[in-house]
């Protein structure tokens, strides 16, 4: 995985893992798939409303039939299948074509029941799940029941029992841990477990403790849970072939060779098919799923990807280089879907002691937001695909309120000379001043403002050289930096410290990280748009994830609390059109884009949305879909 | 003689540890990528970022004193426990077991012939100096090493899997391995590792053998009648594999330490090179160490062999009394 | 950073009197001038780094240059080339007229010199006047002149369209990438990458590698024994590993990847040049020079340094190729300085659209091929001039 490009999509990926939803919602098919354009309004993340949209599902099961082999190409191998350890999107992948998880989405606030069949709350803070009853391991372990659930939970996610109080350690060092180390869990039948949250949460099912949530047979992981054996339980055999689904997930583990393929088979017995044809699954599961195998091969040359692609060898090929979608529309094999993505593409400006001074008025980072247009980003560099972000949230989500959010870099509200006179404005009373085109400080020396991006994607680059282009224009010079790849950034740039202190993403406002930096691209993150509460680490003042030493002029602290905490939607939408409104107004970084991905499908494998409805989540029912017959 | 090669046996093994301390050394001094991104994401979840770094490090004994984890490495190389791969989740003997076959089955045909065949034409080179051959044996030398592998192998992929159908596009690993299919799809890899090391084999041989055409003894070996063939094959290839000898354990190395990674990210073949460039780069460092081995054995055992057949082939040299 | 100390350290280190005993008389003139030219360079650089302020270009007259680490190594590498192999030639014209008669008589290596001498002055002067290639958004995948493709290739057309083909302009006169970037000038630019890997790593190489093999060979024994087991220590430690480590701590700069390649791939050359003079040890001109009290300094300089030369010089003409293609590879494996337009920058850059804008991959592609070829050919021509015992 050499390619600058790979590298890139492995960072992009365990982001994306990273807040959940990619990974969590792994469905066999696609991962994180996003949303439609309706922004269906009226819907908290609670569970009422019905979107308009999702609706064009064609549900006959006539013209299917069960044959055939799936196969992708994906760029780079799964780390694990033993999903207590990685959650990176191909591992996530991998254990997803063998193992569904308690439930989906498939809309805002529209729940697919999968291993849970229902849920009820109290007060929002007493939640209720109940497991199906057709849920089987394999031998030996018998049926999936609250029992192991519990267990998992309790031993090795970090979840309290009702007795406990005190945060336990993530002895095992497992992902779940930050989702569920402040959860109260407790058997109350053989199917059904109550969780009880630190204080109500009306978007709790929305988190992604149960969303994409999955437990393993308590018989498997008791002996290295009493012998609290780390080693054990990551090299167990049983745990790193998936041989214990049963019938849990549309297909069986079969084989992973490293670096070159996984293959699962059909399931014989997917507990889905039972069910088919009740409300919430429909008739067409009742033979998912429609493949007899499902191969992932791993290529990590990107250009032997796209041959392959270009050859037919691929049922699925995700996320197409924007460069050459046109010249794959173009063929007569593929046809394309272009889902929404909740990735969120910043350029962050540092306001901490570290960076230029200046940039911790509010009005100059107003101004610089400005003089750089978001269009010219979103259709020259990444040839139009992506649209255009004002705030942390995309235009589709039902928590952006259009007469909340001030747009900045599109339209009129772009312009060197409205920038120019924005920041002459800011400036006023400064050291700074105008000296004919150029900006300089009190010496007379130009303004210099360091850009670090991260190296791995040429994109990355051709942004800091454009925002350079940009800013000249404003008599501001920018020095493009090439920030290495994640691991060198986050250590030279994202961690900071104070006093010679330890590091972290936020050691106080004041802290600042080993090496200077103005503005900052090639981190995305994840808006999370089905339930924004968690979006508060990054722009609270001692956000967990404010490494850019944002200190909000609006009470935003206090706003995610109102909304995490509101019991009714609609003060909930207020709040966060409030947060979000006050983001886009104080620009803590630059809000540049939110991408789509250009998936590519083989032109008779069927049952997806199609193009222009294929929107956030949808692919929940992919295991349904299918290759006609040609 | 025997106590030379006890010797150099001996020295093996210390260069060995060495080299193996060395690496173990780097890969405790630079940043863990798989750290930051598990750092990273329990942050955004909320967590807190000491404790995610500590629970991460005490799943991976790495809160353990570096001088222990030094210790556990190096005697878990002695005993051929060599650990689990935290990238692959496999032992990381296993990981190599399954990827090293992969890599011989284009690397042997490609050196074999690489190696015949580049001597053959040196050889031919050096004694038809000059000629209408020799400027077409240099083009054809020349065009092997001037060629980026990589850029060759997606040309090959582009021209014989796109266009032509020739040859499949990516490595097929489910094939089995003694059949006309794999044949197949080994022919665009091997291709390329033998243009690019059959230069360097020829480049030398022909500088070698020019050194011996003019030599007295080759002279007087002409003036006694002796027919060019033998001349060339006795009286020349014989002292010419002196230092011929010292570039073939070198393209074998560069082999595995180059045109592997390159030719396997090209062609999706999950052989050594790939192990062991996806490891340095995830910095799996258990499979680091043990990937550094190979290399290291070949090239230690390699110079052994290349000392012993000097003292073979040129008796003026001896390592007899040392 | 190579600094001009420590070649003031090495100028007291030598032992004047000990050089006019071996009575190098021609030798002092160009070691002096040499010294007195890197003495200027130090002088420069020491202006460069505190006089001038940060980041401020080194020379704003007659153009505006500011100079990097890289072009201070690459001027060191220039003089040494001028003062080590130009000079002697100069020097000594009787001899210069051997080798040109001997180099005359391939005529492909006469060809190829003289393509190289234009690639590497172009890449010496061009990038002094000519702008780094600019990125723009709005001039991707542009075809080159008199060329077309489908506008589905380009973003938006530069140049004019007729039946839904773009055209190139001579605005780019060789196309441009995916990031709008004129690949004429990042072929200019390329070249000038292409002469800093191709002679600052293999002079470093060469320096060390004859010095390590040729006193290792000579001297035997012990020291032989050390200098030689180091070398398969570095020999087989993975440089590429280093680099990867270097890369994380630092970003990777093309100034590190010389200087890495530079100090730890000299192991073969020792390894070579050893075996080479192993075999002259022995010989009877040695002995001779032995036994009329030669100091070991003055034979290895004297009778083994020369006629190990062309051993060298063989393996200096594969190695300048192969670490150019190798610096290609390392950027193809992005771990290349992505904000270098090398060549292999380039390559790689676009070689994921070589099915529709192959001009990307393959114009630097090519030139890389043949300043490679041309390098090969010259290499081998000046091996077969150099050789001492070559007759007529």
């Amino acid at each position: 995985m050499p390619s600058g490009n790979t590298d890139k999509r492995i960072n992009r990926r365990s982001w994306l893992k990273a807040l959940g939803v990619g990974g969590a919602a792994g469905l066999a098919g696609c991962s994180g798939e996003q949303n439609n354009q309706t922004t269906t309004s009226e819907d908290g993340g609670g569970q009422t409303t019905e979107s308009t949209d999702s609706a064009t599902e064609t549900d006959d099961s006539s013209g299917r039939t069960v044959g055939g082999t799936y196969r992708e190409a994906m760029a780079t191998d799964a780390k694990s299948v033993n999903f207590l350890f990685h959650s990176d999107t191909s591992s996530a992948k991998f254990v997803g074509a063998t193992m569904d998880f308690a439930y989906d989405f498939k809309d805002f606030g529209e729940i697919v029941p999968l291993w849970v069949e229902e849920y009820s709350e109290t007060d929002k803070q007493e939640w209720e799940f109940t497991l199906r009853d057709n849920l089987r391991w394999s031998d030996p372990y018998g049926d999936l029941t609250a029992e192991d659930w519990v267990y998992t939970a309790q031993n090795l996610y970090g979840a309290l029992s009702p007795e406990e109080s005190e945060t336990k350690e993530n002895w095992a060092g497992v992902v779940q841990f930050s989702d569920w180390k402040d959860l109260t869990i407790e058997k109350t039948g053989t199917r059904s477990m109550m969780v009880t949250l630190p204080e109500p949460e009306p978007a709790f099912i929305a988190s992604t403790a149960f969303w994409g949530g999955r437990c393993l047979p308590k018989d498997l992981v008791k002996e290295y849970v009493d012998n609290q054996d780390v080693e054990g339980l990551k090299q167990d055999e049983e745990l790193n072939s998936l041989s214990y689904t049963g019938n849990l997930g549309p297909y069986d583990f079969e084989e992973w060779k490293r670096e070159s393929r996984f293959v699962a088979t059909r399931a014989e017995d997917y507990y889905l098919r039972e069910i088919a044809g009740s409300e919430e699954i429909p008739e067409r599961f009742a033979d998912a799923p429609y493949f007899d195998q499902y191969e992932l091969q791993i290529i990590p040359e990107e250009s032997t990807r796209l041959s392959a692609l270009k050859e037919g060898d691929l049922t699925y090929f995700e996320d197409v280089p924007s460069q050459k979608v046109e010249q794959f529309q173009g063929m007569d094999h593929l046809k394309f879907r272009f889902p929404p993505n909740p990735f969120c593409g910043m350029a962050y400006y540092n306001q901490r002691p570290n960076g230029w001074e200046m940039l911790q008025n509010t009005d100059v980072r107003r101004a610089l937001s400005t003089a750089v247009s978001k269009t010219a980003i979103a259709e020259n560099i990444y040839r139009g695909f992506p649209t255009v972000a004002q705030t942390f949230q995309p235009e589709w989500s039902p928590w952006y309120l259009t007469d909340q959010v001030e747009e900045f870099g599109v339209g009129d509200s772009y312009g060197a000379e409205k920038a120019r006179s924005m920041m002459e404005d800011a400036i006023s009373g400064s050291d700074y001043s105008y000296d004919g085109d150029t900006l300089v400080d009190g010496d007379g020396n130009q303004v210099e403002l360091t850009f670090v991006y991260r190296a791995g994607s040429q994109n990355n680059q051709t942004v800091a050289e454009f925002y350079k282009q940009e800013l000249a224009k404003i008599g501001i010079n920018v020095k493009p930096t090439n920030g290495g790849p994640f691991n060198t950034l986050q250590n030279k740039y994202l961690l900071n410290s104070k006093d010679g202190g330890n590091p972290s993403f936020n050691a106080g406002l004041d802290a600042t990280s080993q090496e200077p930096w103005d503005l900052l691209y090639g981190v995305s993150l994840n808006a999370y748009p089905i339930n924004p509460d968690g979006s508060n680490v990054f722009w609270v003042p001692d956000g967990g994830f404010n490494f850019m030493g944002y200190d909000p002029e609006a009470p935003i602290a206090d706003l995610y609390q109102e909304a995490r905490t509101a019991t009714d939607d609609e003060t909930r939408k207020q709040a966060f059109a409030k947060i979000f409104g006050a983001l886009s107004e104080e620009q803590p970084s630059n809000f540049l884009n939110f991408s789509v991905y250009k998936n590519a499908y083989a032109k008779n494998y069927m049952g997806m949305p199609a193009e222009g409805e294929y929107g956030y989540l949808q692919g929940w029912d992919s295991s349904t879909w299918y290759l006609a017959e040609q | 003689m025997k106590w030379y090669i006890a010797r150099r046996l001996a020295w093996t093994v210390v260069a060995t540890f060495i080299i193996l301390s060395l690496t173990f050394g780097l890969m405790a001094a630079s940043p863990d990528p798989q750290a930051a991104s598990y750092v990273a994401q329990q942050v955004q979840e909320g967590g807190d970022f000491e404790e995610a770094q500590e629970s991460y490090e005490r799943a991976r004994g790495l809160d353990q004193p570096l001088w222990e984890r030094y210790k556990n490495y190096m005697i878990g190389m002695v005993t051929l426990d060599w650990g689990w791969s935290e990238t692959r989740s496999q032992p990381v003997t296993e990981a190599i077991l399954e990827a090293w076959p992969y890599s011989v089955m284009y690397a042997t045909p490609a050196l074999i012939i690489s190696t015949v065949l580049g001597v053959a034409i040196g050889l031919y080179s050096a004694t038809h100096r000059n000629s209408l051959e020799d400027y077409a044996a240099s083009a054809f030398a020349f065009f092997g090493i001037s060629i980026p592998d990589f850029w060759f192998g997606i040309l090959m992929i582009l021209i014989f899997g796109v266009w032509l159908g020739w040859i499949p596009i990516y490595y097929h690993s489910d094939v089995p391995w003694f059949s006309l299919q794999n044949v197949q799809q080994l022919i665009a890899p091997t291709l390329v590792v033998t243009l690019s090391s059959i230069a360097s084999e020829m480049r030398f041989s022909r500088a070698t053998a020019l050194e011996y055409v003019n030599a007295e003894f080759v002279k007087t070996a002409k003036a006694k009648g002796a027919d060019s063939w033998r001349r060339v094959t006795r009286h020349i290839f014989r002292p010419a594999l002196v230092p011929l000898s010292t570039i073939l354990v070198g393209d074998i190395l560069n082999i595995v330490l180059v045109s592997s990674y390159l030719v396997e990210v090209v062609f999706g073949i999950p052989g050594l090179g790939q192990l062991s460039y996806k490891a340095i780069i995830q910095q799996d460092v258990a499979l680091v160490l043990a990937t550094v081995l190979i290399p290291t054995f070949i090239a230690i055992v390699g110079n052994l062999f290349q000392d012993l057949a000097y003292t073979v082939l040129d008796p003026r040299i001896s390592y007899g009394e040392r | 950073m190579m600094g001009g100390e420590d070649y003031r350290d090495r100028f007291e280190d030598i032992d004047w009197d000990d050089m006019q005993r071996s009575g190098l008389d021609s030798l002092t003139t160009q070691t002096a001038g040499f010294l007195a030219s890197l003495g200027v360079v130090a002088l420069l650089l020491v202006y460069d780094y505190v006089v001038v302020a940060n980041d401020g270009p080194t020379f704003t007259t007659p153009f505006e240059w500011d100079v990097t680490q890289l072009d201070w190594l690459l001027v060191v590498t220039l003089l040494t080339v001028v003062f080590f192999a130009v000079y002697p030639l100069y020097d000594n014209p009787r001899m210069s007229r051997r080798y040109w008669r001997e180099f005359r008589k391939n005529r492909a290596a006469v060809v190829s010199g003289v393509f190289l001498v234009g690639i590497f002055g172009l890449g010496l002067v061009g990038p002094l006047f000519i702008a780094k290639p600019d990125l723009n958004v709005l001039a991707q995948y542009q075809p080159p002149v008199f060329l077309s493709v489908p506008e589905s290739t380009v973003g938006t057309c530069v140049g004019p369209v007729s039946d839904g083909m773009c055209h190139g302009t001579w605005q780019y006169p060789l196309g441009t990438t995916g990031q709008g970037k004129g690949i004429m000038k990042s072929v200019i630019y390329g070249m000038r990458v292409s002469l800093e890997v191709g002679l600052i790593t293999p002079l470093i190489i060469i320096i060390i590698g004859t010095a390590v093999g040729t006193v290792a060979a000579y001297s035997g024994g012990i020291v032989d024994e050390l200098l030689m087991r180091y070398v398969d220590i570095q020999l087989t430690f993975p440089t590429f590993f280093l680099y990867l480590l270097l890369l994380y701590l630092y970003g990777g700069t093309l100034f590190l990847l010389i200087v890495i390649f530079g100090i730890t791939s000299w192991g073969s050359t020792a390894r070579l040049v050893r075996s080479e003079a192993l075999q002259r040890r022995e010989e009877e001109y040695i002995q001779a020079a032995q036994s009329a009290g030669a100091s070991e300094f003055w034979v290895i300089r004297k009778h083994l340094v020369p006629n190990v030369s062309n051993t060298v010089i063989t393996n200096a003409s594969l190695l300048i190729p192969s670490l150019i293609l190798f610096e290609a590879a390392f950027s193809f494996l992005g771990l290349g300085d992505p904000t270098v337009p090398s060549w292999g920058q380039v390559i790689s850059a676009g070689r994921s659209d070589i099915d529709t804008a192959w001009w990307i991959s393959t114009i630097p592609g090519v030139f890389l091929f043949t300043t490679v070829l041309a390098l090969n050919f010259v290499g081998d021509a000046l091996r077969d001039a150099l050789d001492p015992r070559a007759e007529d």
